[in-house]
């Protein structure tokens, strides 16, 4: 029998609280299941439940494998971060549109996003690389990538760590000649300077924040249900027929990697 | 796994009493940490109807305000205009976000959804328990907000006075942005749930209708609330940094703002009707006895009315400097959204047509429901066409067809949810006359309110003001006094409800007659559900319960077949 309290459940870095996300009252019926797989082998026997959330999960209520239920919740959840960082790109776009950009106070970005990005785009190969292992049954090899993708991605976010570093070096001058040259001040704090294009240099250095963050901040939180997902693999809770934590990391890594390339491809483009 | 016909396992026929859900345990810690969907569901209703209480407590406020021309509570100007702005802007965050959004999805969804479905639970318990507690999280921070000082921007968040605007904007946004996460969780757990776990035999043809309608709702809920998250984000961003997004003086595009806004608020509205629809399905067909007439169709548009309510939010920006060629198209988007709305409405009139019709409670409020939302609907194709809506953006009339639609339609249609599974929910039965009271009052009263408005808007009102013209004041005053009635309805509604907890009368498994699997179970069900898992045929198949004078109950005449009986 094979309990997957904690697995990697679920990856939305902003539900940590809810890892364990299959759980079902005993006696649920498997019948009613409409694909059958292997996985069902894992049914678990009920003992008597109170469905109530302990501290550490609930010994009582055991878990309860869904077949297909973890995969359709990854791709919703996909679904629905795929449309937070869509609807971030659009409004950076309509924003950059309407900016006129004078000479003068130009900002590149920082070469290091060339780094990252090699780096992610690696840690997407090898994560890859562990579920053909698993999938062929090859457990060191299993272990082995889960641990590199785990490395790259902490690698991912001290590298970003470091553009961010770079770059506040130049959002401080800016900010520096906008106080300069300040002549407007209006209520709230905002300012209106004489030279329109330093402030929107500015701003477009604050987009390049919030939207860089907003993505390390999804990829951290993909790194927590990864740990969990590497240290049942140490602990050889998987196997062929049996992966779900690993499938799951799969596609909310892949999907990382294509929304990197997105924010990458047009902070490049439009900087 | 072949059919065994068993009875449903009841509390009293059982040779093990089973203890039903709200008995099973009754520490505080097994409600605060349950992974129950119907506690969760209890849970969700009480804060939802507290919520309820504070937003209907503001409108009173503001009806009363506007009993006089000058005013009555908020008068002389400036700081006493901005509170009355305080108090319709806090009224409407608590109604939209608080109430509507999660009340019915949420509280009746999460009670219903698993026992129409004949399952134990959802498909992510946890994931329920943690959207609930997020949904508390966002409700704290937007109490905190008010408490500090409260927004007065409009529950639009307009930029880019809610970028100037001097008051908690930043804590309530962040608020919202919790209740919007609950909202997309929640939606994700349904999706999977109706995806993985219908039973044997429930084929997606054979589903209750309310399910129908709960999907739609959850596909909004998943791809549409985090564009409000990330619009919210950036307005917070904004206001933190001092930025230029949404704000002109700055750079930014203010109409991006409203772009974004009710790319998510249209959608969102449907959050609110569809699940209301679904629920004025299921009671139809119980109190007229008969099969839901045309079930693809009502099935089908609600999907249709799901995914066109993408693509109309630019109705909200006729005249806000939209270009005139969007215009035209969100203008024919629009009407085409009232097609599928019109299909429903139809298929209940066949519904009923030559069907036993019983006018119990819950059928009376299905009725107003019809009633209310054809002329919310009917208002909103006013709206609608761009012409009229030049005239009428921003008057009452906007004001009046909201309140037709979503409190005459997602209110009144909740409250018949709630009456028609309050015994399925507590096991007690309301008193019938005091609910069919209660109802008629409110039809009254509702009408009373929201009419006289429909009218000064046409004549030209505006909206959001503290005071107004004396020529409207016989119409304001007509509306206060239908604002006062609502409230003894609602009083009356909470009277009879709370009696029935104590005193009411035992319910039966099945009083209504209805045919879904949540009436194939005891009132108030067991913490499973059901003790094995049912088998279903096509659903609304009124030939197969009857009524049984003995017990005061209908019965299936052949029991429902479950697939394994758990011992
Ligand atoms: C037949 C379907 C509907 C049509 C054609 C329609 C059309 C419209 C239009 C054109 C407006 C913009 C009016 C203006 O600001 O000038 C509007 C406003 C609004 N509608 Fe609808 N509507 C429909 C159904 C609904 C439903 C079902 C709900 C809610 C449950 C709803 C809630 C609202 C709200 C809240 C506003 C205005 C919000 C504000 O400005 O504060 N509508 N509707
Ligand atoms: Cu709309």
């Amino acid at each position: 029998m094979v309990n997957l309290r904690i697995a990697g459940q679920c990856l939305a870095p902003m539900c940590c609280a809810a890892y364990a996300c299959h759980v079902l009252a005993p006696g649920q019926d498997t019948s009613q299941v409409m694909s059958m797989t292997d996985e069902q082998a894992h049914t678990p026997a009920p003992p008597p439940d109170d469905k109530v959330l302990g501290l550490l999960g609930n010994k009582k209520a055991p878990a309860m494998h869904i077949p297909g239920a973890g995969n359709l919740g990854i791709a919703l959840l996909i679904v629905a971060l795929g449309m937070l960082f869509a609807a971030s790109l659009v409004s950076y776009l309509v924003v950059r549109y309407h900016m006129h950009l004078g000479p003068g106070a130009e900002i590149h970005l920082p070469p290091g996003l060339w780094v990252s990005t090699a780096i992610l785009l690696i840690s997407s190969g090898t994560i890859h690389w562990a579920l053909a292992a698993v999938r062929r049954d090859q457990e060191k090899m299993l272990r082995l990538a889960l641990a590199v993708t785990f490395a790259l991605g902490i690698a991912f976010l001290i590298m970003q760590t470091a553009n961010w570093l770079d770059l506040a070096a130049a959002m401080h001058r800016s900010l520096a000649a906008i106080h300069a040259q300040a002549d407007v001040l209006l209520p709230g704090g905002a300012i209106i300077p004489a030279d329109r294009s330093l402030v929107q240099h500015h701003d477009l250095l604050v987009l390049f924040y919030v939207f860089t963050i907003l993505h390390g901040l999804h990829v951290l939180g993909g790194l927590i249900p990864l740990a969990v997902v590497t240290l049942r693999a140490f602990s050889g809770r998987y196997s062929r027929n049996y992966h779900p934590g690993v499938r799951y990391s799969v596609m909310y890594w892949h999907f990382l990697d294509i929304v990197w390339l997105l924010i990458f491809a047009v902070l490049e483009l439009t900087f | 796994m072949t059919t065994t016909a068993v009875a449903p396992v009841s509390a009293e026929a059982s040779a093990a009493p089973v203890k039903n859900y709200l008995k099973q345990t009754t520490t505080i810690r097994s409600w605060l940490l349950t992974l129950d969907h119907k506690r969760i569901g209890v849970m969700y209703l009480i804060i939802s109807l507290l919520a309820f209480f504070i937003g209907g407590m503001l409108a009173e406020v503001i009806r009363t305000q506007l009993l006089t021309p000058s005013g009555l509570i908020f008068h002389g100007g400036g700081a006493a205009y901005r509170q009355y702005n305080q108090v319709f802007t806090l009224h409407g965050i608590i109604m939209v976000f608080m109430v509507l959004v999660p009340m019915t999805p949420a509280a009746i969804g999460n009670f219903t959804l698993p026992l129409l479905l004949g399952a134990k639970d959802v498909a992510f318990p946890r994931l329920n328990l943690f959207s609930f507690y997020l949904y508390v999280s966002g409700a704290v921070l937007a109490i905190l907000s008010t408490v500090l000082g409260a927004v007065d921007t409009g529950w639009t968040f307009y930029a880019p006075y809610s970028i100037d605007s001097n008051s908690y904007v930043v804590l309530m946004v962040a608020g919202i942005f919790l209740l919007g996460f609950s909202s997309i969780f929640t939606g994700l757990n349904f999706i999977v749930t109706i995806h993985k776990l219908r039973p044997r035999g429930m084929t997606w043809f054979r589903m209750p209708l309310f399910l129908w309608a709960t999907y739609a709702t959850s596909i909004i809920q998943v791809a549409a609330t985090p564009v409000i998250g990330v619009t919210l984000l950036l307005l917070i961003v904004e206001r933190v940094m001092g930025i230029g997004i949404f704000n002109s003086a700055l750079g930014g595009d203010p109409v991006l703002f409203q772009h974004f806004f009710w790319f998510y608020s249209h959608p969102a509205v449907y959050i609110m009707i569809l699940p209301a629809m679904g629920i004025v399905s299921e009671i139809i067909t119980t109190f007229s006895h008969k099969t839901i007439f045309g079930y693809r169709f009502i099935a089908m548009s609600s999907l249709a009315i799901a995914l066109i309510g993408f693509v109309v939010w630019g109705h909200h920006l006729f005249v806000n400097g939209q270009s005139a060629e969007l215009d035209a198209i969100f203008s024919f988007l629009t009407f085409l959204v009232a097609i599928p709305s019109a299909v429903k409405v139809f298929n209940w009139l066949a519904t009923m047509y030559k069907g036993a019709i019983d006018l119990k409670t819950p059928m009376l409020y299905a009725l107003s429901f019809i009633v209310l939302f054809t002329i919310g609907g009917f208002t909103g194709v006013v709206l609608g066409a761009l012409s009229t809506d030049v005239v009428l953006h921003d008057t009452y009339f906007v004001v009046a067809h909201f309140h037709y639609v979503m409190f005459g339609g997602a209110i009144i249609a909740f409250l018949g949810g709630l009456h028609y599974w309050w015994p399925k929910m507590t096991g007690r039965m309301y008193s019938e006359p005091w609910g069919k009271f209660a109802c008629g009052l409110l039809f009254i009263a509702f009408n009373l309110t929201f009419f006289p408005q429909l009218v000064v808007g046409a004549h030209g009102m505006p909206r959001r003001y503290a005071t107004y013209l004396p020529e409207y004041q016989s119409y304001m005053v007509v509306s206060t006094i239908g604002a006062y009635l609502q409230l003894i309805a609602f009083l009356t509604m909470a009277g009879y409800l709370l009696h029935s907890l104590f005193r009411g009368a035992k319910a039966p498994e099945n009083p209504w007659g209805g045919t879904t699997l949540e009436w194939t179970t005891s009132s108030p069900p067991p913490t499973e559900n059901f003790l094995g898992t049912p088998e279903v045929d096509v659903p609304y198949d009124y030939s197969l319960v009857e009524y049984d004078p003995a017990i005061g109950s209908y019965i299936r005449k052949e029991p429902v077949p479950f697939a394994e009986q758990a011992h």
